[in-house]
């Protein structure tokens, strides 16, 4: 085999970016945000606003639950209470907004990278002389590229994020809707800040992938039952109108 | 038992009563009785005559 020196540079070249391709794939979690109770109590510096609970170990009594003692300590105000809640309504805003466009942006970045790479092999493979190079290269290029199809889910799923965070958008206004419906018009004993607090781990539930997709799935599911029914009600009258008038 | 259905057009939903009276009071059709009667979603109504 006589391998030119330009060849074995596209060689070396094509091996480092799939062991790229392949290091950045084995990572696509990273940088994404860790769970909103988690992120909270292990990288805040302010851990006292974890979402129940206090873990300040400067205090006497570090697993004070820093809310509910705030709350009573206010004989179980209305205002208190609200407070509270629309503190915590804040926080878990701020971290969907930071969530989604880390999504967004996570799955566009590895798309350009793959495609890249993928037609990077292929030119190298088409400007390569000696014909044991090409096989090697377009080896190469082939795994590249179904490391890009292994990512195509992922892609996929950016074509789609717009849709999920549509309804994560819908389900949380929902939340909220609710939330500050009963925070204006239930005092502490109908709405107690403990039902409070339930209400802010659906609301941030509400805003998680996992959650947006269950529900578009749902109401895919409900569309295509409507569909179903529409098409059949429409199949019985074309049948009905075939019958003779009277 | 015989069963004869029928159409009757929305456009026709005034007629409805007079329509099935001149079915029935047809000499063709003696023995026939209004069996059920229904309206589509299109505003049509099915109608059903049967023969004991």
């Amino acid at each position: 085999m006589t391998t030119s020196l330009p060849e074995i540079k596209s060689l070396l070249i094509a091996v480092a970016m799939i062991s790229c391709a392949a290091f950045s794939t084995g990572c696509s979690t990273a940088g994404a945000h860790q769970a909103f109770t988690y992120r909270k109590m292990h990288s805040n510096p302010h851990p006292e606003k974890v979402l129940t609970y206090s873990y300040d170990p400067a205090q006497s009594t570090p697993a004070q639950p820093f809310f509910k003692a705030a709350y009573a300590g206010s004989g179980y105000s209305n205002s208190v209470r609200n407070r509270i809640l629309y503190e915590l309504m804040g926080m878990v805003d701020d971290y969907y907004y930071r969530y989604t466009f880390e999504l967004r942006a996570d799955i566009s970045g590895k798309n350009i990278f793959t495609d890249t790479l993928g037609l990077g092999t292929s030119l190298a493979s088409t400007a390569a002389g000696a014909k044991e190079l090409k096989t090697v290269l377009s080896a190469i290029s082939t795994a590249a590229q179904g490391v890009s199809k292994s990512i195509d889910s992922n892609v996929l799923l950016g074509n789609t994020i717009q849709a999920v965070r549509l309804q994560m958008d819908a389900a949380r206004a929902d939340i909220a809707t609710e939330m500050i419906k009963k925070m204006k018009e239930q005092g502490t004993t109908e709405y107690p800040l403990e039902a409070g607090l339930r209400d802010i781990i659906r609301y941030y539930d509400a805003g998680t992938l996992t959650s947006g997709l269950a529900n578009l799935s749902k109401e895919s599911g409900k569309d295509k039952a409507n569909a179903e029914a529409k098409q059949k009600a429409k199949a019985t009258n074309e049948q009905l109108s075939t019958l003779p008038a009277l | 038992m015989n069963v004869i259905v029928k159409r009757i057009n929305a456009a026709d939903s005034g007629q409805i009563e007079a329509k099935i009276n001149t079915f029935l009071g047809d000499p063709a059709h003696a023995g026939y009785a209004l069996a059920a009667a229904f309206e589509t979603s299109t505003g049509d109504v099915v109608v059903i005559f049967q023969k004991p």
